[in-house]
């Protein structure tokens, strides 16, 4: 994680924040801070999102290609995620000074989308057992405030729903063996459903309380934390994929109570997300986008 | 202390020694948690009375035992280099503890006697090869910082510089000098005054 | 592993081949069917059968093996070296690192070694801290290293266990003894402790395993697993790491099961290690003895050199340096 120095008064400050359920940036414990998101900015990719969350920023890209699907799982395209910690984030990223960290919201990502359920790998079927498409979800860190997961998740649900399929018909020749048209027409495309795509949620435990979405200074105090990935199914929320971080341990009845904040946070923060995304797509609609980007 | 010898405290990490009182010290391998202290190692519990009514509760493990070496503690180890301003060392040996593996000493030329430290010449204290005894002042980033300020600290094994084939070690012939016995070369050393074990027990 | 099926192969001159195993979906299936069945609510909540030997290597002092049913682990810990990372000296915390490696033969999949030997690596290590004291040694680094010698599920767990044993063999400070364990849920039926065979159908047949039950029933399959790692002092969870698809409810369920075979799993290592404890200090006591019978030995020797002055004359030889400062 990146590093922020913090004397004791500092970290007694944000304790006692959070005891009293007021945060040092005056949100409660259950509160997000303010989000930005962009989706689409990246003209190269197949699919894109920009996410700032107060002081991270991320950029999500998908690109697409067609693969040969695993024989055990012939109906399922492939998933890959990338992260790359950018050393402008914060100087400890230089060299290969990110690569725990990159390595570690990989291994969340890959856990949380795991499973058929969370992420329907069907629709990237072409040809049950002969082609599929494979997904490349890079990330890009490009400012490390905190909250990483939360926040690289969220971009990357906003970057799939995103992402357009080029529509492929497919001939079948001699022998078997098929040939695969792809539509020439960027119009001609198709989406990918996002609806159970898992969010990450960090609930972090600083003191005898359980919050979300930390600073990178409440980070330094806190000594454990859950990072629950919540994928809504049927309106109801679902477990895809947890694990303890952050080097402490915790009571099973706090570990209960920080999966139920987890969940009722993430069920919330899909809705949310949800009804956004909707907007910005009306918003960019079919015509060629007037993109904010990094501009303000 | 004897008393307790034949009825032996078996405990391991996380039993629960005692409650904290104020004429309860903890020791060695324990630690506090809610007014209890606690084991942080398998062993025998030893609790030793150290004057004032103030008891010390430690946690001793029989076998081996990790050391890692802290300020004050008296090492030996190696010389491998020297430069004008330092020498660096690989300590080996902690007390009479042996270490698993050596750790990076380095000694300046200011902490290698007591006293005249501007006039120290580190190439006529010490070579590389020698074995000697220091104490461990610091720990610095990379290393640990020692001293060989004292009468009882210094090079204890040197070879002559010349004299490779036979490895004979050479003799102090006083607090500055070491004599081959084979070749009676005389070299320059910070010798240190090696004091035989009885006299050492006599002084504590 | 699973099942060899054996092909003629004309090219070969009736000489036959072992065809790669699990080709085909519908070979888990036939698996699946093949295996009894746990039931729906596990009634005995127990450890597989265990072997623990805390200190097996003579040439590392803190080594531990460990036989968890067939799952076969080796864990040695290094003494701690100094740090070389410089942006980790800044934590004012000891740095611990844990490194997992499969021996070739542990298991029958070798494609996704790599893989697996790091992901298991970094679990490990976010396992292992918070039973470590790591205030004791700042700017240190502590190496932990896993040998897996045979894979037969739960590795994770066995991994963990090992290294607690380890770690209190080799005299580092822990907080509490840690233990762990895995179950799993897969088309309903709850597998305590599952067998590689059962992990490998979990995850290489995540598909087909609700082809029929999301189209025709709205309810949802549940399936995924859950790895705890507890230490029972302070009741505290050190580690819990869940994948697959499950609802709130069942992975508290889940949670609660692994919870108990620790317990029972933390007994077991209690014995073991109070008899090692036991042993050791007995090898201890003899020694001392036996160092003590030395001592006198040399004792007399220098009794007698006294006499004969050979000791005085050794010291008078040694001028005092003059550099030190006199009181």
């Amino acid at each position: 994680m990146a590093y922020v120095a913090l004397s004791e008064a500092e970290k007694t400050y944000i304790l006692h924040g959070v005891e009293d359920d007021f945060r040092c940036d005056g949100r409660s414990r259950r509160d997000y801070r303010p989000m930005e998101l962009e989706t689409g900015l990246v003209s190269n990719a197949s699919g894109s999102a920009r996410l700032r969350l107060a002081n991270t920023d991320i950029l999500v890209g998908v690109k697409t290609e067609i693969d040969v699907p695993n024989p055990l799982t012939p109906e399922f395209g492939k998933l890959e995620f990338f992260v790359d910690c950018s050393a402008n984030a914060t100087p400890e990223f230089e060299g290969r000074g990110g690569s725990d960290l990159a390595q570690e919201l990989v291994l969340s990502l890959q856990n949380a989308y795991e499973s058929p359920l969370a992420f329907d790998y069907r629709t990237l079927c072409l040809i049950p057992g002969q082609q599929c498409w494979k997904l490349y979800i890079d990330i890009l860190i490009l400012e490390c405030g905190g909250n990483l997961h939360d926040a690289v998740s969220l971009a990357a649900k906003a970057a799939l729903f995103n992402t357009k399929l080029p529509r492929v018909t497919a001939t079948l020749l001699d022998a078997g063996i098929t040939d695969l048209i792809i539509s020439d027409n960027p119009y001609d495309c198709t989406r990918i459903g996002i609806e159970t795509v898992p969010l990450l949620v960090t609930v972090c435990k600083i003191g005898d309380y359980c919050l979300v979405d930390p600073s990178a200074e409440e980070e330094v105090c806190s000594t454990v934390s859950v990072v629950v990935s919540v994928s809504m199914r049927n309106g109801e929320p679902f477990l895809s994929g947890t694990h303890l971080t952050g080097g402490g341990a915790m009571h099973r009845d706090t570990m209960r109570n920080c999966l139920q904040l987890g969940l009722s946070i993430g069920e919330h923060l899909d809705k949310l997300l949800t009804k956004m995304l909707k907007l910005e797509q009306e918003r960019v609609g079919p015509k060629r986008p007037k993109t904010v980007g990094f501009l303000k | 202390m004897s008393a307790l010898a034949d009825e032996t405290i078996v405990c391991l990490p996380g039993e629960r020694l005692c409650r904290t009182e104020d004429n309860i010290v903890l020791g060695i391998g324990t630690y506090e948690q809610n007014g209890y202290i606690y084991a942080s190692k398998s062993g025998i519990v030893n609790i030793d009375d150290s004057g004032e009514n103030c008891q010390v509760v430690s946690v001793h493990k029989p076998g081996f035992h990790l050391t890692i070496p802290a300020t004050g503690d008296v090492v030996t180890a190696r010389v491998l280099v020297t430069t004008p301003k330092f020498v660096k060392c690989a300590i080996f040996c902690v007390r009479n503890v042996l270490l698993e593996s050596s750790y990076r000493g380095l000694l300046r030329k200011e902490d290698v006697r007591e006293t005249e430290k501007d006039r120290v010449d580190i190439y006529k204290s010490f070579k590389p090869g020698d074995v000697i005894l220091a104490r461990v002042i610091n720990q610095l980033d990379q290393s640990f910082l020692l001293t060989t300020a004292e009468n009882e600290l210094g090079v204890v094994i040197a070879y002559a510089s010349d004299a490779r084939k036979t490895r004979v070690p050479m003799v102090p012939v006083g607090w500055s000098e070491m004599q081959c016995p084979q070749t009676t070369i005389k070299e320059p050393r910070k010798v240190a005054k090696v004091l035989p074990e009885s006299s050492i027990n006599a002084v504590k | 592993m699973l099942r060899v099926t054996q092909t003629k192969n004309s090219l070969l001159d009736g000489a036959s081949i072992a065809e790669e195993l699990y080709t085909t979906p519908k070979d888990g299936e036939d698996f699946f069917e093949s295996l009894d069945k746990p039931e729906k609510e596990p009634t005995k909540l127990a450890p597989r059968n265990t072997f623990i030997r805390p200190g097996v290597l003579t040439t590392v002092r803190g080594s531990a093996y460990m036989e968890y049913g067939n799952t076969k682990v080796l864990a040695i810990v290094a003494p701690p070296k100094e740090l070389i990372r410089a942006s980790a000296r800044r934590m004012n915390m000891g740095v611990l690192n844990c490194y997992v490696n499969f021996a070739a033969f542990a298991t029958g999949d070798l494609e996704s070694v790599a893989e697996r030997e790091r992901h298991l690596g970094s679990m490990l290590t976010k396992a292992m801290e918070p039973v470590v004291c790591r205030t004791e040694f700042l700017n240190f680094q502590l190496d932990i290293r896993v040998l897996i010698l045979d894979d037969d599920g739960c590795l994770l767990s066995t991994a963990i266990n090992c290294c607690g044993v380890a770690l209190v063999e080799c005299g580092i400070s822990t907080y509490d003894l840690i233990t762990a364990s895995t179950a799993c849920i897969f088309r309903d039926h709850v597998f305590l402790n599952p067998s590689a065979k059962v992990e490998e159908l979990l995850w290489k047949h995540r598909g087909n395993s609700n082809t029929n039950a999301t189209s025709s029933t709205s309810s949802v399959q549940e399936h995924g697993l859950i790895i705890t790692a507890s230490m029972d002092t302070f009741e505290q969870i050190a580690q819990c790491q869940q994948c697959g698809y499950l609802s709130p409810a069942t992975y508290v369920k889940l949670l609660d099961y692994t919870l108990t075979i620790n317990k029972s799993l933390r007994q077991l290592i209690r014995g073991v290690l109070t008899k090692r404890v036991k042993e050791q200090h007995e090898l201890d006591l003899r020694e001392k003895a036996e160092s003590a019978l030395e001592d006198q030995r040399l004792e007399d020797i220098i009794e007698k050199l006294k006499k004969q002055g050979l000791d005085e004359f050794i010291q008078s030889n040694i001028k005092e340096d003059p550099y030190v400062k006199r009181i």
